[in-house]
């Protein structure tokens, strides 16, 4: 795993300035910046693909590009304990 | 101004942002100076109104005066009250489930107007009127395009890391924050989780690549560490996805509180419904004349009869000592929006000391006291036979406590108590009534006694002598 870990850094990214009162740790920088890079392709393809689905007709609208900021509801802490109908 | 009377709060050092002090028993913030750029950038960018009308943030009013330090400050400001402080290794799953939600929800939040949370402290989120919210104004910087998230370490093991460990393996880890106070190490937890949860991708990220990730990279500076030394940056993109990762990561982790020793108490007890109705009526009556602001009813279960406080309006805490009563009472405030309750774990026979730097970052409970009125039902066997405490040092314990106590003496002819004995030697010989009575006449007065029809038990309203 640790491999996995080494060979994803030196392919991937490192990360930008840190300049707060808490230390993010290295480890946690570095790995921040390829969960990221991954979570954006993710991201990406998961446009593309809505986009191509529309494109056909089987889907009738997109994601926007704001869909990940977006809550699905307003007071929710969890999803888990709402009354089910 | 006088700045004799004015003290630093002992949990507010670490940013230079800011602190927070009191002044004649009122709690303030300080903004220095070194956060002028980012408090002024929350009130202008339109954050601080959108989580105000959320009710995500703790409200808060510019006032001119006092001023702690007058070198450092930009402004003053003077926070909405909070009923209670209550700390991440005091709450339930379900109270640590809505605090991580909620720290999320604000980062995406931030994240939209131009700004960035900068932390991701579980000590930044209080229960307020039912809600979690965040308490400290100075949490958040400008963001950039590139910048990583400062907070994401102590994101992961202040909240991720006890969630899984709580919901993967076993509901007592949570216990695990009292020790460690900021947050639970990550290669502990990864150590710690079932081998399943490495299939689980959210999970092997944040958790298992993340503490490997640490391990490999212990002391390096993360700019030498790629293969060419210009940085290349978390696109904003990239961290939304992070965020909204780890947000639905967490809406998935449940604990069902089931199959525990307490959950079914209150079916499990000899009350009869009359004795049932006939100590609600005593209790009812005892808080019509005790007039309390705020309650805490220790050893309270699922909050049955703490709502006879929190339904007239009393600031009410609840204590006990088993998750699954707490996380029971705390879906119950949830479902109901209940306003005035607030569920804590506690174990009374070990209770919250105060931990941190020089033992004074995190308040003891009995420094959260003593509070007006304290409540003890089916308890003090509990303590007296169980864990072996003398009547007298119960007494000691409440008058550090509370003001005014209503308590429930249990006798040994108490199924309950019976069941205590079956399995020990009864070295208890003061324990009954009178016993009682004595032990607590030195530090309190009776001002009324209550048999409970119905049942052998007895309540008392007792008040402290002053």
């Amino acid at each position: 795993m640790r491999w996995v870990v080494l060979f994803c850094v030196f392919m991937l990214v490192t990360t930008g300035d840190a300049h707060g009162y808490l230390d993010p740790g290295s480890g946690s920088a570095i790995l921040q910046g390829i969960i990221g890079a991954l979570a954006a392709i993710a991201i990406t393809l998961k446009l593309y693909w809505h986009r191509l689905m529309r494109l056909l007709g089987l889907r009738k609208s997109s994601p926007s590009e704001d869909a990940d900021y977006d809550d699905d509801d307003d007071d929710d802490d969890e999803s888990t304990d709402k009354p089910t109908p | 101004m006088h700045t004799d009377q004015i003290a630093r709060l002992g949990s507010s050092f670490r940013d230079p942002a800011g602190f927070m002090f009191t002044h004649d028993g009122t709690l303030y913030r300080q903004v220095n100076r070194a956060g002028s750029e980012c408090y002024d950038k929350l009130m202008n960018s339109g954050l601080y109104g959108f989580l105000k009308k959320k009710g995500w943030i703790m409200p808060h009013e510019e006032v001119e005066a006092p001023v702690a330090d007058p070198d450092l400050a930009h402004k003053i400001l003077q926070p909405e009250p909070l009923s209670f402080v209550s700390y991440p290794y005091e709450w339930c799953f379900g109270q640590l489930k809505a605090a991580a939600i909620r720290t999320l929800q604000i980062q995406l939040a931030a994240l939209k107007h131009g700004m960035i949370l900068k932390d991701a402290s579980a000590f930044n989120i209080q229960f307020h009127q039912g809600r979690a919210v965040l308490i400290d104004t100075l949490s958040f910087d400008p963001y950039s395009e590139g910048q990583i998230w400062e907070g994401y370490k102590q994101f992961c093991q202040h909240f991720l890391a006890p969630l899984c460990l709580m919901a993967s393996r076993d509901i007592r880890l949570g216990q695990l924050s009292r020790v460690h106070i900021d947050g639970i190490p990550l290669d502990l937890a990864s150590k710690l989780m079932p081998r399943s949860s490495w299939l689980r991708p959210g999970m092997l990220m944040h958790l298992h690549m993340h503490a490997r990730a640490q391990t490999a990279y212990a002391g390096s500076d993360p700019e030498s560490s790629g293969k060419n030394k210009k940085s290349r940056s978390l696109s904003r993109k990239g961290l939304v996805g992070i965020v909204s990762g780890l947000r639905s990561l967490i809406r998935k982790l449940d604990w069902k509180p089931e199959g525990t020793e307490w959950g079914d108490y209150y079916q499990a007890t000899n009350y009869t419904d009359d004795a049932f109705a006939a100590k609600s009526k005593h209790i009812n009556a005892f808080l019509d004349e005790i007039k309390p602001r705020q309650l805490w009813d220790l050893g309270a279960n699922t909050g049955h009869f703490s709502r006879l406080g929190s339904n007239r309006g009393l600031e009410t805490v609840a204590f006990d000592i088993d998750p699954a009563a707490v996380e029971i009472n705390f879906r119950q405030v949830r479902q109901r929006k209940e306003t005035s309750i607030l569920p804590l774990v506690m174990d009374l026979t070990n209770p919250s000391a105060s931990i941190g730097w020089a033992g004074q970052e995190r308040d003891s409970l009995t420094e959260r006291g003593p509070v007006d009125c304290a409540m003890a039902l089916a308890l003090i066997h509990h303590l007296a036979i169980s864990n072996n405490v003398s009547l007298g040092q119960i007494a000691q314990f409440f008058a550090r406590t509370c003001r005014h106590l209503i308590i429930e003496f249990v006798p040994k002819s108490d199924s309950q108590v019976k069941r205590l004995l079956s399995t020990r030697k009864d070295i208890f010989e003061n324990y009954h009534e009178d016993g009682f009575e004595n032990a607590f006449k030195d530090l309190f007065d009776i001002r009324q006694r209550q048999a409970v029809e119905g049942s052998h038990r007895t309540l008392y309203w007792l008040s402290r002598k002053e």
